[in-house]
């Protein structure tokens, strides 16, 4: 199956031509402020005294690419080479320095699962409040409501308090919240960071990933940030490699991550 | 962003904040109507001690002295509550705000929608307290109108709150000292009669204390208010939200990377 999608990877990559997502030399920094610089009395003192040069680092240094409708990217690199934060200015999160990105679409972006889960609350008022969090209205929670139960196997729990749930059901629940309303938003653009891993066993590990292989095939334009490289390899039309901030090849997955793996 | 724009993200951000603040409310009563008693305890209890110091030490002579103070009390407590808690809201869900596009604004609208439950119980108590005293209990029916503008202007003080909190991390222990000193300046549980006094000329521009001037007079004593006092609420509730909603929109692009 591998083989037979890298084969056609090309012949999509050629086909699709218009950019649904156009970045142009983009760059971001972050200040590199100690605690006490966000006091109170620290603010009070700076309106009265000289102004210092703030110290900062540049996560993003003049980033620019594009990518085309229904591609699927793959963002490599070491930690700390910019990748998460590259994700978080698409998806609007975080603001750039300089440069502009141009989105023709509606984006969903995925960071971890099982996040915004009460444990607290019961499994049931988890997928109210998580699918809200996630954009998605109450009604249309309620109609995709035993998709989810069903896809975590975990029916016989649902009205459960979920802090006596196991790491592995909580593993369940997120991912499953986290894929059917990322399904359900039907967002043109989906950027997503390390979502492969549910942290559950075996079988749903399995599970998850071939549901996870589905929503990236389906047809939308998919940014995805993995330290799996066999993951990469196996579904991206093109791979982004960062290094310090920096892009250090865009090209055919085979040969980047060939030269990735080298050093 | 056109006008319609804003609306349907502020609408957005409502819907949100309200299904927060019912997991919020699910969370702290643990489906125990006994969790109730709690909204009620703490203004109970500071509505007793004040009782007793207003009536005892000082022997005061406000008349409806019982009601007066209570209004006033669950009034200001409502402002602390909200304003207190917006302080650290966003560094509070720093995870959602960092991990998805979620609009920072539907965390105060839960908040505030939180405090508007605990109120309730309150305004119920206080009714309690009318019906207790054999005083005229209809004129609450004022109430309401008067909380939309104090909810209104509570509500942009918390946007203003919640971005300050945001660049100055210690904002909700400055916080917690000038609103109990405002606490204090504010005629909550003492009545004004030197209007030349510094607190006077203090509380002339201090909105929470028209507020509840405006309310004590209308339900309390049934006294009708004046053209220039309601005016001057509507324009302080309906500026502060929208001066404040315009700040927290300002800052909001920054809150992800400051968190």
């Amino acid at each position: 199956m591998r083989k037979e999608f890298n084969m056609n990877n090309q012949i999509e990559h050629n086909q699709i031509k218009n950019a649904i997502i156009e970045v142009k030399n983009i760059s971001k920094s972050f200040g590199i402020n100690s605690f006490g610089n966000d006091l109170a009395l620290a603010h009070l003192v700076n309106i009265f005294s000289e102004k210092k040069d703030k110290k900062s680092i540049k996560v993003l240094d003049s980033i620019s690419f594009e990518v085309s409708r229904g591609e699927i990217i793959g963002v490599i690199g070491k930690n700390g080479s910019g990748k998460s934060t590259l994700l978080r200015v698409l998806a609007g999160v975080y603001q750039t320095d300089y440069g502009q990105i141009i989105h023709r679409g509606d984006t969903f972006y995925l960071t971890s699962m099982g996040f915004g889960l009460m444990d607290r609350l019961s499994m049931r008022d988890n997928i109210y409040l998580v699918g809200a969090v996630m954009g998605l209205s109450q009604k249309r929670i309620k109609d995709i409501f035993d998709q989810i139960v069903d896809f975590s196997e975990l029916r016989e729990y649902v009205d459960m308090k979920i802090r006596q749930f196991s790491t592995g059901m909580m593993g369940r629940l997120g991912f499953s919240i986290s894929v059917f309303c990322m399904k359900n938003k039907n967002s043109e653009i989906l950027l997503l960071d390390e979502v492969f891993g549910s942290g559950a066993d075996y079988d749903f590990e399995k599970k998850a990933i071939a549901k996870m292989e589905e929503l990236i095939q389906s047809g939308a334009t998919v940014v995805l940030v993995s330290h799996n490289l066999e993951i990469i390899e196996k579904y991206c039309h093109r791979v982004l490699w960062l290094d310090q901030g920096k892009i250090k090849q865009l090209g055919q997955p085979k040969e980047v991550i060939e030269k990735y793996k080298q050093i | 962003m056109t006008f319609r724009q804003t609306l349907q993200e502020t609408t957005n951000a409502f819907a949100l904040g309200y299904q927060l603040a019912k997991a919020h409310f699910k969370v702290r009563n643990e489906g125990s109507y006994l969790g109730v008693f709690w909204y009620l305890l703490e203004p109970l209890a500071f509505f007793i001690v004040l009782l007793f110091l207003g009536g005892v030490i000082y022997n005061n002579s406000i008349p409806q002295y019982p009601a007066y103070l209570l209004l006033g009390l669950i009034m200001f407590n409502f402002f602390l509550a909200v304003t207190g808690n917006a302080s650290g809201i966003i560094i509070k869900n720093k995870y959602f705000v960092k991990s998805i596009k979620v609009d920072s604004a539907a965390f105060i609208f839960a908040g505030v929608l939180q405090s508007i439950f605990s109120h309730i119980f309150e305004v119920a108590l206080f009714i309690f307290l009318l019906i207790y005293l054999k005083t005229s209990v209809w004129l609450i029916i004022f109430y309401p109108v008067i909380f939309i503008c104090l909810c209104l202007f509570t509500t942009g003080v918390a946007f203003i709150f919640a971005a300050v909190g945001v660049f100055v991390i210690d904002w909700g222990n400055v916080w917690n000292v000038a609103g109990r000193l405002i606490w204090f300046v504010t005629p909550v549980f003492y009545v004004l009669r030197d209007s030349n006094s510094l607190i006077a000329k203090f509380n002339y521009f201090n909105p929470l204390s028209h507020f509840i001037t405006v309310a004590r007079n209308i339900i309390v004593y049934g006294e009708v208010p004046t053209i220039f006092s309601v005016l001057g609420i509507i324009v302080i509730s309906f500026g502060t939200f929208l001066v404040g909603y315009f700040i927290f929109n300002k800052g909001k692009i920054y809150f992800a990377e400051r968190v």
